[in-house]
C-alpha cells in the first residue's frame, strides 16, 4: 500500500506535468474544433518549440544584461519562441493540410503524420540525434506546504501554464476574435456569410495553438533538464488523450483533461507502479473512446460536411 | 441599378436548377421571390450570397461585379442574409452571435487583444453597445447573454435576423423568414420587416405565406421549375394565369 511519502510527491509532479498535457492539448482541441482534424504534427511543434526555446536560452545567457534579469530573459524568451513555433504551425496549414481541405478527410491526417516525421527528421539530422541539455535559468529550491513538497520549477511550470489558459479563455470568450473563433469552430459556411475570413481564423487557430505547445515544450525542457529530437512523442499522445477526456473541440475540457490524466497517472505510478505509467494514458483514451467517446464536457460532434 | 442579377444559371451534375434568372431590386424595395417547392429559390439565395457560384450569369452590386466573390467577401460588401432552416451559432451567446457579425470590421491585432490597449478596449465596447442596439431593435431585449439554443423558435429567427443586420447590410435576404411562427408572430415579423426597409435596407425574401407576400412586397418575381414565369406588383401576380396554373395547376 501506497503512503503518503510517495503520494505527495507523485501528486505534485502529476499536476506539474498535467498543466504541460493541459497546454498541448488546447492546440489539439482548437485545431479540432474548427478543421475537425486530428493534427498529429502537433507534437512536433512542441519539440521545436522546445529547441527554440533553448536557442534562445543560450543566446541571451551570454549577455551579462539577461543573466541579472531573470524576469526579462524568461519574458523575451517566452515572447519570442512563441511567435516561432505559432508561425511554424500556421505555415504547416498553409502548406500540408490547405491544399487538401477539399479532399477526402484521411488526406490532411496522412499529411500531418509526413509533416511529424520530416520534423523529426529534420531536427535530428540538423542538430543532434542526440538529448541535449537545458540551461537551468533558475536554481530548483524546495518549498514545504504541509506534508507536501513542491519545488521552484513546478511552481513555475503550473503558474505559466494556468495564466496562458486564462488569457485563452479571456480571449476566446471576451473578444471578437475569439467570437468569431467560436463562430468558426461552430459552423464553418455560416461564419463566411457573416463575413468571417474563416482562412484566416483557421490560420489564427494553429498560430495560437502552436504557439502554446511552444511554451510546453520549454517548460518540458525546464522539468527534465533536457531535450531531444524524439520527445514530441509521448507528450503528444497523451496531451491527446487530454482532448479526448475533456471532450475534443472543448477548451475547458482540453485543460480539465491534462490536469486529470496527469493526476490519474501519477496517482496510478503511486498505487501500482511508475513503470506502468505510460500505460494509463493508453487505458484511459480506451476507456473514455469506448464508454464516453464524447468525453467529459463534449458535446456530441456535429458532422459539418 | 442597385443590385442587378442577369441570367443567372446553375447546373448541377447536368440538371438544370435555375435557368436564365434575372431579377433587379432599388434600393430599400422589398421584392418577394415566390414559387412552388424546388424552383429554385433557395438556390437562387445560395448564389447571390456567394455559396454556389453561378454557372452562367452576372451579378452587380453598388455597380460593381460580385459574381464569383467568397461569401464572406459578399457578406462585407453589404449583402447578408438568413436561412429557411436556422442556421445559428446554437452554442453561443445572443451577444455573440450578433458580434460575430462585427468580425469583418476589427481594426485591432492579435497583440491589442493580449495586452488590452486602449484601442482595443474602446473597439470591444463600442461593439457591445451597438450588439445590445441591435437586440433592442429586433426584440430580444434582455436575451444577449442566453445562449442561442436556449431561445424560442420565433426568437431564434428574430436572433438571425439580428445577426444579419451586424453586418450592416444594405440588401437583406431573407428565406422564408414567418415559417413555422403563429398569426401574431407574422404580424410582428411584417412590422420588423417594414422597419428595416425604412432604415435603408433592401429585402428580397422568399416566403410561402401568400398573405405576407401580398402585404408587404413592392414587386413580386414567381419562379417555376428554374425559371422567371411571372414578375409584377402583387395585384398583377395575384390574378395571373400562370401564377395560378403553377401554384394549383392547370385548370380541366
Amino acid at each position: 500500500m501506497a503512503n503518503s511519502a510517495i503520494i505527495f510527491p507523485e501528486l505534485v509532479n502529476g499536476i506539474t506535468l498535467g498543466a504541460i498535457y493541459a497546454l498541448i492539448s488546447l492546440g489539439y482541441t482548437m485545431v479540432y474544433g474548427v478543421l475537425l482534424m486530428i493534427n498529429f504534427a502537433h507534437s512536433e511543434i512542441v519539440m521545436a518549440g522546445a529547441f527554440f526555446g533553448l536557442f534562445l536560452l543560450s543566446f541571451f545567457l551570454k549577455f551579462t544584461f539577461f543573466q541579472n534579469n531573470l524576469l526579462l530573459l524568461l519574458t523575451s524568451v517566452f515572447l519570442l519562441s512563441m511567435c516561432v513555433s505559432g508561425i511554424l504551425g500556421a505555415a504547416i496549414e498553409r502548406l500540408a493540410y490547405r491544399p487538401l481541405r477539399k479532399t477526402n478527410r484521411l488526406m490532411p491526417l496522412i499529411s500531418a503524420i509526413g509533416v511529424s516525421l520530416f520534423l523529426q527528421n529534420l531536427f535530428m539530422l540538423t542538430l543532434s540525434p542526440e538529448a541535449k541539455p537545458y540551461p537551468s535559468v533558475f536554481p530548483a529550491v524546495n518549498f514545504q506546504l504541509g506534508a507536501v513538497t513542491i519545488n521552484s520549477i513546478q511552481i513555475f511550470i503550473i503558474i505559466i501554464s494556468i495564466l496562458f489558459m486564462v488569457a485563452l479563455e479571456y480571449f476566446v470568450n471576451r473578444t471578437k476574435l475569439g467570437v468569431a473563433i467560436k463562430a468558426t469552430s461552430s459552423d464553418i459556411e455560416t461564419a463566411k456569410l457573416m463575413g468571417i475570413n474563416t482562412n484566416s481564423i483557421i490560420s489564427l487557430v494553429f498560430f495560437i495553438g502552436a504557439a502554446l505547445g511552444g511554451v510546453a515544450g520549454i517548460l518540458v525542457g525546464m522539468y527534465y533538464g533536457s531535450i531531444k529530437y524524439n520527445m514530441g512523442f509521448t507528450y503528444g499522445i497523451k496531451a491527446f488523450t487530454a482532448a479526448v477526456l475533456g471532450g475534443i473541440g472543448n477548451i475547458p475540457g482540453a485543460m480539465l483533461g491534462g490536469f486529470m490524466l496527469g493526476i490519474l497517472e501519477s496517482l496510478g505510478a503511486a498505487y501500482i507502479s511508475s513503470a506502468y505509467k505510460d500505460v494509463f494514458a493508453f487505458i484511459i483514451l480506451i476507456l473514455v473512446l469506448i464508454f464516453k467517446p464524447t468525453g467529459l464536457l463534449g458535446e456530441r460532434a456535429q458532422d459539418k460536411c | 441599378m442597385f443590385f442587378a442579377a442577369e441570367n443567372i444559371s446553375k447546373n448541377f451534375e447536368g440538371l438544370k436548377v435555375l435557368d436564365h434568372v434575372s431579377l433587379e431590386v432599388g434600393e430599400k424595395e422589398i421584392l418577394a421571390l415566390i414559387g412552388p417547392n424546388g424552383a429554385g429559390k433557395t438556390t437562387f439565395f445560395n448564389i447571390l450570397s456567394g455559396i454556389y457560384t453561378p454557372t452562367e450569369g452576372k451579378i452587380r452590386f453598388k455597380g460593381k461585379s460580385i459574381a464569383g466573390l467568397a461569401s464572406y467577401q459578399i457578406a462585407e460588401r453589404g449583402i447578408a442574409r438568413t436561412f429557411q432552416n436556422l442556421r445559428l451559432f446554437p452554442q453561443m451567446t445572443v451577444l455573440e452571435n450578433i458580434l460575430s457579425g462585427f468580425f469583418f470590421k476589427t481594426r485591432y491585432g492579435l497583440a491589442d487583444a493580449l495586452f488590452k490597449t486602449k484601442r482595443f478596449k474602446q473597439e470591444e465596447e463600442k461593439d457591445v453597445r451597438e450588439a445590445c442596439e441591435i437586440s433592442g431593435f429586433i426584440g430580444l431585449k434582455n436575451k444577449e447573454n442566453e445562449l442561442a439554443r436556449n431561445l424560442s423558435y420565433g426568437e431564434q429567427k428574430k436572433l438571425e435576423i439580428a445577426r444579419a443586420l451586424a453586418l450592416d447590410p444594405s440588401l437583406l435576404l431573407l428565406d422564408e423568414p414567418t415559417a413555422g411562427m403563429n398569426h401574431k408572430e407574422t404580424e410582428n415579423m411584417i412590422d420588423l420587416i417594414r422597419k428595416i426597409r425604412e432604415g435603408g435596407i433592401a429585402v428580397i425574401l422568399i416566403e410561402h405565406d401568400m398573405k405576407v407576400v401580398m402585404n408587404i412586397s413592392d414587386r413580386i418575381i414567381v419562379l417555376d421549375y428554374g425559371e422567371t414565369i411571372a414578375e409584377g406588383r402583387p395585384e398583377e401576380i395575384r390574378n395571373n394565369e400562370k401564377v395560378i396554373e403553377a401554384y394549383l395547376g392547370k385548370r380541366t
